[in-house]
């Protein structure tokens, strides 16, 4: 073989390596783009301030994916997600089987302006909705979706359900929301849609 | 140059032109996180500051004395965006990106007349992924706090605790933080 052929095939396969990865992505693959944010609600008379990004569900999913032997793809940069053709391209994008996607708004509420809370310091409340949704990045099709409220069970009843654990830091208390009252909320519909998939996926053909 | 070796020049530089491909060195890493503190000197108002980067800090020092070479990000870096920090850190060559966010709390001394307690609690969230392909190789949140029973004397400051609980925070964080990292190396 001559040394142009053999440097011709050596690009040619350099070249594809990433194109042919890029085509099968392996069935247990999954994106996670959840687009988050934590608002804090103003005092009456004073400017609302502009709320920060967070990602407590997107780092609770991650870590149960990873856990039940998902590989969790961090997408490159996108528009936030709200419909599935959408979701589909950035999982194409990705290289990943599914793409979770969503939005969670958290706000954080000023003692003065929460009922039953008014006399105590130490309280920081929070509460917060979320919407999730499933996508296979094959077919397009939604395996499932979620939404409902995030907030402690009762809140302002300290003692039995935990509350006053929470009562240390805004942050703290939302961290406790995601990671402790309303965990099993936010992981079971979306483990169940992707392992009620991914089997069915794996037999036809490993791959997808 | 005759057309064929121009274009062969052409895909050289092309191949050259992608890190990934060009040999991007497997132990190179990027840190971006954004760190606050709250204050909260009457339980009814809260001022956020920024703090002095003490977790990245921390987990420099760790994946330098681990054998990482790191990369520094721009002063403008992307915070709090993940995906954004992914492409920032792809280009500037680290073959990783952690990123995360940190929250540390200040709270009221704890009794009121001790004037040496300096009450702290913190939440932390970072992920680590390899800047190549998106593979998320570690991801981590906990919650710390130093209690009024293990605050030593001598630090008399919110910031010398500070540097306490951030210590924590990272020997927490380590265990689950490096066997990503190896994980990471492992797939090359």
């Amino acid at each position: 073989m001559t040394p142009r052929p053999a440097l011709h095939l050596l690009l040619g396969l350099l070249l594809a390596a990433p194109l042919a990865a890029r085509a099968a992505p392996p069935v247990k693959t999954v994106a996670v783009v959840v687009d988050e944010t934590v608002g804090t609600q103003a005092p009456p008379g004073s400017a609302p301030e502009a709320p920060e990004p967070s990602d407590e569900v997107a780092t609770l999913l991650t870590r149960a994916l990873m856990a039940a032997g998902w590989t969790v793809i961090l997408p490159p940069p996108c528009p936030p997600i709200v419909r599935a053709p959408d979701a589909r391209d950035l999982g194409r994008l990705a290289n990943a089987a599914y793409v979770v996607f969503g939005r969670v708004r958290f706000s954080k509420h000023q003692l003065a302006t929460f009922g039953g809370l008014n006399d105590d310091p130490t309280s920081f409340p929070a509460t917060g909705v979320f919407e999730l949704t499933v996508v296979s990045t094959a077919d397009g099709v939604v395996l499932g979706a979620s939404t409902g409220k995030l907030n402690v069970a009762t809140p302002g009843a300290k003692g039995s359900d935990g509350l006053s654990r929470t009562n240390v830091s805004h942050d703290r208390t939302i961290h406790d929301i995601v990671h402790r009252f309303r965990k099993d909320e936010l992981l079971t519909p979306v483990l169940e849609a992707l392992e009620g998939h991914a089997p069915a996926a794996s037999a036809q053909g490993g791959s997808r | 140059m005759s057309p064929r070796p121009r274009a062969l020049a052409a895909a050289v530089a092309l191949v050259a032109s992608v890190p990934a491909l060009a040999g991007r060195p497997a132990k190179s890493v990027m840190v971006i996180l954004d760190e606050k503190t709250e204050r909260v000197p009457n339980g009814r108002q809260a001022f956020k500051h920024p703090a002095p980067d003490q977790l990245t800090q921390a987990l420099m020092a760790a994946l330098m004395a681990d054998g990482w070479s790191l990369v520094l990000p721009p002063p403008d870096a992307p915070k709090n965006d993940r995906r954004a920090a992914r492409e920032l850190a792809k280009k500037a060559g680290a073959a990783v990106v952690i990123t995360g966010r940190v929250r540390l709390c200040e709270h009221p001394p704890q009794p009121k007349d001790d004037p040496v307690i300096f009450p702290l609690t913190g939440v932390v969230e970072l992920v680590a992924a390899s800047t190549a392909d998106g593979v998320v190789r570690a991801a981590a949140d906990l919650e710390q706090s130093l209690s009024l029973s293990d605050q030593p004397r001598g630090e008399n400051s919110y910031a010398g605790k500070a540097g306490l609980l951030v210590e924590r925070i990272k020997a927490a964080l380590w265990p689950e933080l490096s066997a990503g990292l190896a994980a990471h190396l492992a797939a090359r």
